[in-house]
């Protein structure tokens, strides 16, 4: 009886063990919703001037993945993010956002106007009291990039109601996520 | 094979076995799961990581009271191994996640940290936009955690019962690579036949504390009380009882999610609950096998062996 039983108890404690060790693992692939970081500036606005086209920046894979992390395709816009600072009592019309590979292969991403004091309040896609459209083509060529980990330009531009003054900046920040494992 | 051979092995598998269960990637700078909590900010990781707060809670409460409890008599002294797994069901692997602030709709329904793959929502009137929780970080049915204690028994009555375990005392695997893991726990349980000699079952309170660190983001506590009472027959033993469990996981790291970046110190509070839970062992000399099941919020089960004296 008392073998029997410890026999028992043995075999029911390592089919535990095992059961406990089969029935466990790590999903596999590991997909994480990783944040794009960085896709952002601030642009200055030049005093004086009607037509504003302050710029472009370029953003490679390593500003805005970390190393981390390898891509595995999927990525989403979340949202685009437009604010100004500074004092001005004009409009901005017809504000753009463009993206591409190259300066000189660009998609528009984002049109947007309204009250510069408007913006002093960040605005965005899914929050905003303005006017912003979002454009298919500019997304698709967003989301080739980042999936691709290509280098990123964003360029910036667009005109105000009146002549600038001085001390005006504009923020301009995407949240884009991509598929990635750790 | 030595006896501090054997400790070794017990303390690196009860190590291995916790730091598995969290998701460490030892070949890798940082962890699946270090690296998945960083996407979230402070109010969107709750639902994500609650359900390990959860069953970490669970398992860990298990596994000091695994036998009648102590009669009077002499000094006793034994080491042993200890597994718990906790049963995973639907309502720990879906949670309603909140979408960004302003996204339509508000909110969706996406895994928890043991909920396969993740969904994706679009936005409900801007063609384009998309949003999406990571995938659960654990595949199973249940969740195993695995503890070496050590225990002290027949002192006024009382028991006294400690475990540790420590990434570091895992010899094959580089630090540099394997983030800090510490397990500590202290359980008592002290006997009622000492006031109420007439008692026909042994009775006897008891508490435990644990604490549980995964490198510098996860930091767990929890502490369990309630009554114990059981009874010998022969070989076997058998006990029951009724739990008080509840806990706090703090989680301190830098968030990289847009809309709420930066430094996140935060506490998920387990609530405290009652659970139920009955064991048996067998009494093999200097050796004792146990198993226990404890219901409530949580299902979960221990199993493990003694030997001491």
């Amino acid at each position: 009886m008392r073998a029997r039983l410890i026999k028992t108890a043995l075999v029911a404690l390592v089919a535990m063990s095992g059961l406990g060790a089969s029935c466990f693992s790590i999903t596999d692939p590991f997909v994480v919703s990783v944040n794009v970081k960085d896709i952002k500036n601030v642009y200055t606005v030049t005093p004086g001037t009607v037509n504003f086209d302050p710029g472009c920046i370029t953003k490679n894979s390593s500003d805005y993945i970390d190393d981390q992390f390898e891509v595995a395709g999927g990525g989403r816009l979340v949202d685009v993010i437009v604010k100004t600072n500074g004092t001005y009592n004009g409009n901005i019309v017809g504000g753009q956002v463009r993206i591409g590979p190259t300066q000189g292969n660009l998609q528009t991403l984002v049109t947007y106007s309204g009250p510069w004091t408007a913006f002093n309040t960040p605005q965005s896609l899914i929050q905003n009291n303005v006017t912003m459209t979002l454009d298919a083509g500019g997304v698709n060529t967003l989301l080739n990039l980042i999936q691709n980990q290509a280098a990123i330009v964003i360029c910036h531009g667009g005109a105000f109601s009146q002549a600038a003054g001085t001390g005006m900046t504009i923020d301009v920040g995407i949240f884009a996520q991509v598929n990635a494992t750790p | 094979m030595t006896s501090r051979d054997a400790r070794h092995v017990v303390t690196s598998i009860g190590a291995v076995a916790i730091a598995l269960a969290i998701g460490v990637t030892p070949a890798r700078g940082q962890s699946g799961l270090e690296g998945v909590i960083e996407q979230y900010g402070a109010t969107s990781i709750k639902g994500y990581i609650q359900p390990l707060a959860d069953v970490l809670v669970a398992n860990l409460s298990l596994g000091y009271l695994n036998s009648a409890p102590p009669k009077k008599g002499g000094i006793s002294f034994s080491i042993e191994a200890v597994a718990m797994t906790a049963a995973l069901d639907e309502s720990l692997r879906q949670y309603t996640a909140n979408t960004p602030a302003g996204f339509q709709p508000a909110t969706f329904t996406t895994s928890t940290i043991f909920g396969g793959t993740a969904s994706a929502v679009t936005h409900s009137s801007i063609p384009g936009l998309s949003y999406r929780g990571s995938d659960g970080l654990v595949d199973a049915e249940y969740f195993p955690t695995a503890a070496p204690q050590l225990r002290l028994g027949g002192i006024l009555g009382t028991e006294v019962v400690v475990r540790y375990a420590s990434s570091t005392m895992v010899p094959f695997i580089e630090e540099e690579d394997f983030p800090d893991l510490t397990l500590m726990g202290f359980g008592l349980q002290h006997s009622l036949n000492r006031y109420f000699t007439t008692l026909p079952l042994e009775v006897s309170i008891g508490g435990s504390y644990n604490s549980l660190k995964f490198g510098d983001i996860v930091d767990l506590s929890s502490t369990s009380f309630g009554v114990n009472a059981g009874k010998s027959f022969g070989i076997i033993g058998l006990s029951a009882g009724i739990a008080s469990e509840g806990g706090t996981m703090n989680l301190a790291y830098t968030s990289t999610d847009p809309t709420a970046p930066g430094a996140v110190n935060i506490d998920l509070d387990v609530s405290r609950s009652i659970r139920f839970r009955a064991g048996g062992a067998l009494n093999l000399g200097p050796l004792k096998l146990f198993g226990d099941a404890a219901f409530g919020n949580v299902t979960s089960y221990a199993g493990g062996i003694r030997f001491g004296f």
